[in-house]
């Protein structure tokens, strides 16, 4: 999770120290704002800035929410910290958002405590809110409480999970951290989660802001944790409910590594945040496929703590990097592995959603392609008859040669599409 | 403060096997990285007795010839400096120790007379600030392959007549070999991993280097990252405790130093229950 692009400068303008990373394949937007939170998780994603940052206020939010260009690909806006429900402005920020052309969901993350409240669910509601976004990190109130430093919390956060579950007007879906103190609950965590009505589950690994020696010893060895991970996952897809898994070696999931995804929302909050994003590794990236459909390995944090688990994780051969049938949607058209594209050459493939990706490398530079469905309301590089062409941010000054791929791409389906 | 010299037309971007690279940002009006050198010089309070050693062999050889490194041990500080000269095959015969040793005369006492015909594509020699000051002679070291194919070479010192050796090391890629650099790692005389993790010898920050260079020597063995970034060598150097006064100088000049990569190495042994990185260095040419 990096900043990888910024906005038009008249959106800095306002609050410089906001600075949204854009990701342009994102569909997802993250407003954090009020950094209070009613509990101390051990293992906080915004620990450092709990009290310290402000996030983006109403005004620059808006000023986003405005900016057709940076919101032409955002379909959900999920609205946080902190905690977002003790934030009196909530209401506000999500009228705000639901009331943006092609916004079709506005979530509230959140831990749950105050949902149970009378009358707050609807008055969420009211204000456009339909998907709530509940953390709940073990499956027993002891493991609960310890982790959120409250006891009486694991029974609150439940009570706000049932209250989600059955107004009507509200989809539930739920976040878990895999952490030392409660990856064997995983599994019955996932029982509790579906039972109560979750539409969606998404297991996260540990993120480390804080705490790079894990001196809190807080990091699940993965390969004590994956057997839980994958029992959690085959009990979400008996159900079914579909379930995600961030930060987690993918060559660790079974036949659930599909379910792995690191894709990251465009975030609104202060630059500074960036400064302690953990990055992840694996010494076999280059050589492993998993790395090719986006697994990033283990946190630094981890590695240095724990080491980089060379007998535990299980790197898949590169052979038909990426996805086999992205490939053969794309050999009509004279790409595949290899293939030069302007000064790139095409690396790997894969169909995600609505969209082709084509992985493209230059000596040590990275970037993707995307092709889509054309449609004349998509902002991109290069338009064909049938095909819209767009690329993932990259830094200025690889920015031109990148073009050039698109363009060479673009080339290649016109010739194809015919005169 | 050492001196500093920019980077001009005639420049290239070499690694420590003098093979070229592509500069990690624009040069123009930048530093040579041999300006790294001059300060560590003028830190062990020998900058003109080296400068005055670079700008001779630079006279004598050229321009992107001389391959340099810095030499730091933990608890003592930086120790010296060691220059490298390359000439695989002998194919372009400008420098033999004989040569070396003639060349330094006057500024360095080279004590290095080969017992017999070496087939080396490598001689270094290493100066400390005694060298420098000629209050000690300084032997040659001579690097010799071992399989034309299998990129395993070795290294002895050459004092005065006599051979001792000192290094056994190969090249990988750590993107296509990385299991043969486990291998290697795995079974090291002086680290376990019932004693420590890997996590501790090849840290995420340098991962994404050039090649990695696995070395066993008799006290200890080695690691070796190749092309790294001016970030990536300010990480290593901070990890392997060099002196605050020289991280802060990488940190001012880092802006004019972005534009090279470097090698940066260590040794490592276990001892006393923990994983240790005595003797580190970082590599650049001129």
């Amino acid at each position: 999770m990096a900043p990888s692009d910024r906005v038009p400068l008249r959106l800095l303008r306002e609050r410089p120290d906001v600075v949204p990373a854009v990701h342009s394949d994102s569909e997802d937007l993250l407003v954090t704002f009020g950094f209070r939170c009613n509990l101390r998780c051990a293992f906080c994603m915004v620990e450092d800035a709990l009290g310290v940052y402000q996030g983006a206020d109403l005004e620059t939010m808006s000023r986003f929410l405005a900016d057709a260009e940076a919101m032409a690909r955002v379909r959900r806006v999920t609205l946080s910290g902190g905690e977002a429900t003790l934030e009196r402005d909530l209401p506000a920020y999500a009228r705000r958002a639901r009331a943006t052309p092609g916004v079709e969901h506005v979530r509230v993350q959140t831990n749950g405590t105050r949902l149970a409240e009378p009358g707050y669910l609807d008055a969420l509601v009211d204000a456009g809110v339909d998907e709530v976004f509940v953390s709940l990190h073990a499956a027993t109130a002891a493991t609960c409480d310890r982790i959120t430093g409250r006891a009486g919390s694991f029974a609150d956060i439940v009570a706000g999970i049932e209250a989600a579950a059955a107004h009507p007007g509200v989809a539930l879906h739920t976040n878990s951290v895999i952490s030392a103190p409660a990856f064997r609950e995983l599994p019955a965590l996932v029982d509790l989660l579906c039972d109560r009505g979750a539409v969606g589950v998404e297991l996260w690994n540990l993120w480390p802001r804080v705490d790079p020696a894990d001196e809190r010893g807080l990091f699940a060895r993965v390969g004590e944790a994956a057997p839980f991970v994958v029992e959690a996952l085959s009990r979400c897809a008996a159900r079914p409910v579909p379930a995600v898994v961030k930060w987690f070696p993918r060559c660790l999931l079974g036949e659930h590594a599909d379910a792995h995804d690191d894709s990251q929302p465009t975030v609104l909050v202060e630059q500074r945040f960036w400064d302690a994003a953990p990055s992840f590794a694996c010494l076999f990236a280059a050589s492993c496929a998993h790395a090719q459909d986006g697994c990033g390995g283990l946190s630094t944090a981890y590695v240095r703590a724990h080491g980089w688990e060379e007998d535990v994780l299980s790197p898949r051969a590169l052979g038909a990097t990426g996805d086999a049938a992205a490939w053969t949607e794309l050999a009509p058209f004279g790409v595949r592995p290899g293939v030069r594209l302007g000064p790139w050459a095409a690396r790997a493939a894969r169909r995600r959603g609505d969209r082709l990706e084509v992985e493209i490398e230059r000596g040590r530079d990275r970037a993707r392609l995307f092709l889509f469905a054309s449609s004349p309301e998509r902002p991109c590089a290069v338009r064909t008859e049938r095909w819209d062409v767009s690329y993932s941010t990259v830094e200025p000054p690889l920015r031109s040669a990148v073009v050039e791929a698109a363009r060479a791409l673009g080339e290649r389906l016109r010739r194809i599409e015919g005169p | 403060m050492g001196r500093l010299e920019r980077w001009g037309p005639g420049d290239a971007h070499l690694d420590y096997v003098l093979t070229p690279y592509e500069p990690a940002a624009s040069p123009a009006g930048k530093l040579r990285p041999v300006s790294v050198l001059h300060e560590a010089l003028a830190a062990m309070g020998v900058a003109d007795e080296g400068a005055a050693v670079v700008d001779r062999v630079r006279e004598a050889l050229g321009d992107n010839r001389t391959v340099f490194g810095v030499k730091h041990v933990a608890g003592v500080g930086l120790v010296g400096c060691e220059l490298y000269f390359y000439d695989p095959g002998r194919t372009r015969g400008d420098v033999s120790i004989a040569s070396l040793v003639a060349l330094l005369e006057g500024l360095v006492d080279v004590d290095a007379r080969p017992p017999r015909p070496l087939a080396w594509h490598m001689i270094s020699v290493e100066l400390s600030p005694a060298h420098l000051r000629r209050q000690a002679r300084a032997p040659v070291h001579v690097y010799l392959d071992t399989n034309a194919h299998k990129g395993v070479d070795r290294s002895y010192e050459l004092r005065g007549d006599e051979l001792r050796l000192e290094n056994v090391y190969s090249f990988h890629d750590p993107r296509t070999e990385m299991d043969e650099i486990l291998h290697r790692l795995s079974r090291s005389a002086f680290f376990s991993r019932a004693e420590g993790h890997l996590g501790e010898l090849i840290p995420p920050e340098l991962l994404d280097c050039g090649h990695v260079c696995v070395a066993n020597k008799p006290t200890a063995d080695a690691l070796y990252f190749s092309r790294v970034t001016t970030a990536q060598a300010r990480f290593a150097l901070e990890w392997l405790g060099w002196p605050a006064s020289f991280l802060a100088f990488v940190d001012a000049r880092a802006p004019e130093l972005d534009h090279a990569r470097w090698d940066v190495g260590f040794d490592f042994a276990v001892a006393g229950g923990e994983v240790r990185r005595d003797r580190s260095g970082i590599h650049g040419t001129f």
